[in-house]
């Protein structure tokens, strides 16, 4: 018997000993040995640890925050020089006397984030999984400001950072996709009216720096300034600004909710120099202007140094190539000429605003005086089209359909009497401009002989097979398996079932080149069929496509289908023009 | 040693080990219900704060009142820049008197109170506290339903 | 004064009496009288066959699984007086039974240790259901008449996962959300499942209202049901004659007499043994001479085994406390679910099946698994009399030479309801592909 007891006597004297521990554990709570410090650090008497806890009122329930137990100094000035959590905190509004935030009605969390209940430095400052608001650390707070102030109007005195994030949401164009209710109305990408109360800081950084790293579908360009940490950290607290939940209404904001809307400028007299300070999103006449175009587009100066974005064509010829009109256009609904066009509708622009960025364009010019191919493929061409000819220029990735990739000889050798037309005129319904303004025809003639040297050079020759467009009716005609056809008209509903059949993998069920194998193939990607500009241009004619089906398109990985007879073929083409013709349906 | 005496000594031992382990055990349940005890009590309150505002602009006419429930509070006018506050927590057993006519009349056992909160019948010993108001800045002020002043403790409006 | 004194002591042992009833010496009367006039050791017979007190014949599993549930009855109580179960925001953005977790872990003086101990108690639980039924099985104890016993103890079992599921949802934050989400979209597979899941939640999809219908089982109808339960339990046990064991268990090697300390033979018959105080109970009833042999006192060393079990549970179950964090995650947030989303572990085994087949893997495998064992005995009986292979009934034998087949069958099922809850816990990455748990990966921040 002497063992059972000696082993309950163990197991008694070490459970007690653990028992003892967790409540020790339950005493000694970090903020006690904060506050300890505090005293000591004060030189007073230290009469034993509370939990301070602020109760912040809100027009509904009270918020809980805890925090000013660690940080127990906050708004004491005698503990400025204290080391963290005790320090005092900094003044919040410059230049005044007596700061108006007090600690101990609005807690620290209000601003701050983190978890305002908790007691342990990790848990209070939200850094465990899933927590919804991971603590603002410093001056990022500002974002918080908009929680009780209003932040639509003039700048509001130390909240510089948001401010700056402010202007760079204008000058950076981001306005340009997104909404913010107030400021911008676009639907071509998410909105942010309420980005900082759906996302933590942490995200808003990642989805500026890497748009993918959240959403692997993102359509968002990569900017080059997102390298700056300072603008990225800025343009971040404005968005965490961004919160459609406030702790006060409007009648009971502090002061900053009685300002004017917005001081955007807004243009009523067209003049070169409102164009330019649109184009490059600076301030006009004093008040930012809503514009920014260079943080996408890139424009040369008199010695062709390029200087702006790379996700967007150069604009440096665009009036001369594409017109006023059509650049105009292409402002307010980018989509109307292109059909896959990324570049966001700019439909609030006023005639004056419009007219003045078209004059400003209009005053761009750089002239080249040389006839060499490689110099005029590098001004002309080299942003799209890419070094190696591939396009795969720096823009190349934002555009759609891709530049053409002139490296797959096959395709130069096939087609290479399109290339000049394709030049002087552009190819309609995609970013490729008409040249003829601005390049001569020797000029052209140079590029598309460049072009062919480079590509062709080192391959073996390549023939392609001739094909014609079977006549209607025709009953000589003999098909490539040496049999007569009888071929009618082509009827759009067999096509419509053919397409179905044969086409839907890569082109998709719309016809918009965006089947589910499209995501796997490279560089040339499947024709969207449903591009109208692109497929009434008078390049395209029914004897193209007819070869493009039967053959393939040399150099892409549209397959030959000479498996199809002359009839499907005929139909699959009358379905994909019953598409893009006005009379369709 | 004899046989006997062996067993003598190993019985003491095991009472005593057994005692000790059940004695230890017995302070370990002790210690438990004392943090529990702890576990029980109040640390920090998530009550209705004491004080609370009132914006300037909100203020009733001179002579009239603005009644608190809430707050168990009644805000007077009593001249053209200054007020008064009266709690209407009744001082003998805690109910929330009425404002009538005469003055304040008690519900759960009949106190009556003049219109200044003074003591006119029932039980109650005390005259209603009458509140601290102070002046803060934005146009508000602010009512400590906490403190308890005489009788005509008014306060001016900023 | 010598009256006074003979009045006090009168008086003592009349306030001693009305207490206790008898005294602490050791006649087996005395012993006997302990056991049955106290209602907490009542539970137990007077006198008990040595084997039940061996460490190998029960390792104590099943007493310590009725431990953890004594527990988590009484960490379970103390903790409601500090939660609320409802999913009401308040402003700071978090529902208010979330936000009692965050009070638990901070300003309520000792709240994290119970909650932990709550926690852990409960996963223990769970745990140790397995390992009884595990050791129940292959020391062949659901048998020899007690094989209703074993289908109370499934039903037991099944009540057991119940009541950690349902206390898994109240927390309330992403992990408890998510696990309840994808557990109740398993019950949606079964045939009825609609029904059920609709009952359970109380909406089309979890939320207060499930809370408030899982909080009501999980503190009131569950524990009650299985108290219960655990009293019909024991009592079988108990009418069964104790701790399964052979029907002759006279050459087994027993504790030797002096380990349980000293009787007094204080019977009429100065050298026979109390035949009379051993209690007439069906079955293995001890047979004179024989079984008498291995037949000794509950008390103390019955009494003191159990209490240091208590104490070693006790001790470790603090311990684990003190030392790790039940998990809490961020507030419950039904728009976005954590990647993945998992069930709470006992549950992932029947995940990692219905990620290959919902029906199959959902419905007919664990139905089949749970039907199966819960009748096994029946089966086997079924079984035996059909092929009429009459093997000799040796209960309470570890891996009986007779049952190796039935064994490694259990024993394959266990390992593979084991093998197939590591990989849903380890295994599993985001989007439920595989993933090597020491393989690094980056996550790509978040919400």
């Amino acid at each position: 018997m002497i063992k059972d007891y000696r082993i309950l006597f163990i197991l008694a004297v070490a459970g007690f000993v653990i028992l003892v521990m967790s409540m020790m554990k339950a005493f000694q709570q970090e903020y006690v040995g904060h506050q300890k410090a505090y005293y000591e650090l004060l030189e007073e008497e230290y009469t034993g640890a509370e939990i301070k806890q602020v109760n912040v009122q809100t027009p509904s329930v009270d918020m809980i925050d805890r925090c000013q137990s660690c940080h127990v100094g906050a708004s004491n000035p005698d503990a400025a020089g204290f080391e963290q959590p005790l320090t005092a905190h900094p003044s919040i509004v410059p230049g005044m006397e007596k700061d108006p935030h007090d600690f101990n009605k609005i807690g620290c969390s209000v601003c701050h984030d983190g978890n305002g209940r908790a007691l342990e430095k990790h848990d209070a400052h939200g850094e465990f999984h899933g927590w919804i608001k991971p603590m603002l650390v410093g001056s990022l707070a500002q974002a918080n400001c908009s929680r009780c102030h209003a932040m639509e109007g003039e700048a509001l005195a130390g909240a510089e950072l948001y401010a700056k994030g402010q202007e760079l949401f204008l000058e950076k164009a981001c306005w340009g996709c997104h909404t913010i209710a107030g400021i911008s109305s676009s639907s071509q990408a998410p909105e942010l009216s309420n980005a900082g109360g759906k996302f933590s800081y942490g995200y808003l950084v990642e989805s500026i720096v890497v748009p993918k790293a959240n959403d692997e579908n993102s359509k968002m360009p990569q900017f080059d300034w997102v390298h700056d940490e300072e603008t990225v950290a800025a343009l971040a607290t404005y968005l965490k600004g961004q919160q459609k939940d406030r702790l006060r209404s409007e009648s009971s904001a502090p002061i900053g909710y009685i300002k004017p809307k917005s001081t955007v400028a807004r243009i009523t007299e067209p003049s070169v120099a409102a164009g330019r300070s649109l184009f490059a999103g600076a301030p006009f006449e004093e008040s930012v202007a809503k514009g920014g175009c260079v943080n996408c587009h890139g424009i040369r100066n008199n010695d062709g140094d390029l200087a702006g974005g790379v996700i967007g064509p150069e604009l440096t010829w665009s009036i001369r190539s594409r017109g006023r009109e059509y650049v105009k256009e292409h402002i307010t609904n980018s989509r109307s000429h292109v059909a896959d066009s990324i570049m966001p509708t700019f439909k609030d622009y006023n005639d004056a605003e419009l007219e003045s960025l078209v004059s400003y364009l209009s005053t761009l010019d750089y002239k080249l005086g040389s006839n060499e191919g490689q110099k005029l493929y590098d001004t002309y061409c080299l942003s799209c089209h890419g070094e190696d000819l591939k396009g795969d220029g720096k823009i190349a990735s934002m555009l759609d359909p891709l530049p053409r990739d002139f490296s797959k000889y096959q395709f130069v050798a096939s087609y290479d009497d399109r290339f000049k037309e394709s030049i002087r005129h552009g190819v309609k319904g995609t970013a490729m401009p008409a040249w003829k303004d601005i390049m001569s025809d020797k000029q052209i003639e140079t590029l598309v002989e460049f072009i062919k040297e480079k590509s062709l050079t080192g391959h073996d020759e390549f023939t392609r097979m001739q094909v014609t467009l079977p006549k209607l009716g025709d009953a000589e005609r003999m098909d490539y398996r040496g049999k007569g056809l009888v071929v009618e008209t082509g009827n759009p509903e067999d096509g419509y079932e053919a397409f179905q059949r044969f086409c839907t993998s890569c082109h998709g069920k719309l016809a918009n080149g965006k089947g589910p194998n499209a995501y796997d193939l490279e560089h040339p990607l499947p024709r969207n069929l449903i591009n109208k500009e692109f497929m009434n241009q008078a390049s395209v004619s029914d004897a193209r496509l007819y070869e493009s089906i039967l053959l393939g398109v040399a150099g892409t990985p549209m397959p030959a289908h000479d498996h199809l007879s002359d009839q499907t073929i005929l139909d699959i083409i009358a379905f994909i023009r019953a598409n893009t013709t006005e009379e369709a349906k | 040693m004899s046989k006997e005496e062996k067993k003598e000594g190993s019985n003491r031992r095991e009472l005593l080990t057994m005692g000790s382990a059940f004695a230890v055990m017995g302070i370990g349940g002790l210690a438990a219900g004392g943090a529990l005890l702890k576990y029980m009590l109040p640390v920090v309150s998530y009550g209705t704060p004491q004080k609370f505002l009132v914006p300037v602009e909100d203020l009733p006419d001179v002579g009239d009142e603005l009644i608190f429930d809430d707050m168990k509070v009644v805000l007077r006018r009593m001249s053209e820049n200054k007020v008064a506050a009266i709690s209407l927590v009744c001082t003998h057993l805690g109910c929330t008197v009425n404002r009538v006519e005469t003055g304040f009349l008690c519900p759960c056992h009949g106190s009556q109170y003049d219109t200044d909160g003074l003591v006119v019948g029932g039980p109650a010993p005390k005259t209603l506290p009458w509140l601290e108001i102070k002046s803060v800045p934005g146009g508000q002020l602010e009512i400590d339903t906490g403190t308890s002043l005489p009788e005509g403790s008014d306060f001016p409006i900023a | 004064m010598n009256e006074l004194i003979e009045k006090a002591k009168d008086f003592g042992n009349k306030l001693y009496y009305s207490v206790f009833r008898h005294r602490f010496d050791n006649t087996g009367l005395t012993k006997s009288k302990i056991m049955f006039s106290n209602v907490l050791l009542h539970i137990q017979p007077v006198k008990i066959h040595k084997r039940s007190i061996k460490f190998k014949t029960s390792m104590g599993l099943g007493l310590i699984t009725f431990y953890l549930f004594l527990i988590l009855c009484v960490t379970g109580v103390i903790l409601m007086f500090h939660y609320v179960p409802s999913t009401a925001i308040g402003p700071d953005g978090l529902p208010d039974a979330y936000s009692r977790m965050l009070n638990l872990r901070s300003n309520v003086f000792w709240g994290g240790f119970l909650r932990n101990m709550h926690r852990w108690a409960a996963h223990g639980m769970v745990a140790f259901v397995a390992l009884h039924m595990l050791r129940v099985y292959l020391a062949g104890a659901h048998r020899g008449g007690r094989e209703f016993n074993w289908v109370v103890g499934c039903i037991l079992g099944l009540l057991t996962v119940f009541l950690s599921y349902t206390g898994y949802l109240l927390p309330w934050d992403q992990l408890a959300f998510w696990g309840v989400k994808v557990g109740t979209e398993i019950a949606k597979l079964a045939p009825g499942g609609a029904l059920i899941r609709g009952v359970l939640l109380g909406d089309t999809d979890v939320g207060s209202e499930a809370l408030i219908r899982f909080y009501v089982l999980h503190v009131a109808v569950l524990p009650a049901v299985m108290g219960f339960l655990i009293a019909v339990h024991f009592f079988r046990i108990r009418k069964d004659g104790g701790l399964a064991r052979p029907a002759d268990t006279s050459n087994e090697k027993q504790i030797p007499d002096e380990e349980f300390g000293e009787v007094k033979n204080n019977s009429v018959f100065k050298t026979a043994r109390s035949y009379k105080l051993v209690e007439i109970v069906k079955g293995n009833e001890p047979k004179v001479n024989e079984e008498t042999d291995q037949m000794m006192f509950a008390w103390p060393k019955l009494i003191i085994r159990e209490i240091i079990v208590l104490a070693a549970v006790m001790f470790f179950m603090s311990l684990i406390s003190v030392l790790f964090d039940a998990p809490l995650e961020g507030p419950a947030d039904p728009n976005h679910p954590t990647n993945p989303a998992k069930a709470p572990w006992y549950f992932l085994g029947l995940q990692e099946l219905t990620s290959y087949d919902g029906f199959i893997g959902g419905i007919v495998l664990p139905g089949l698994m749970a039907g199966g064992v819960m009748f096994l005995p029946y089966i086997e009986i079924f079984l035996e009399s059909f092929n009429k292979t009459f093997r000799k009934n040796i209960p309470g034998v570890w891996f009986a030479r007779e049952r190796i087949l039935e064994n490694s069958l259990f024993i394959s099922l266990y390992l593979v309801m084991a093998a197939l809850i590591i990989i849903g816990v380890y295994f599993r990455g985001a989007n439920w592909a595989i993933e090597y748990p020491w393989v690094q990966t980056i996550s790509g921040g978040g919400h």
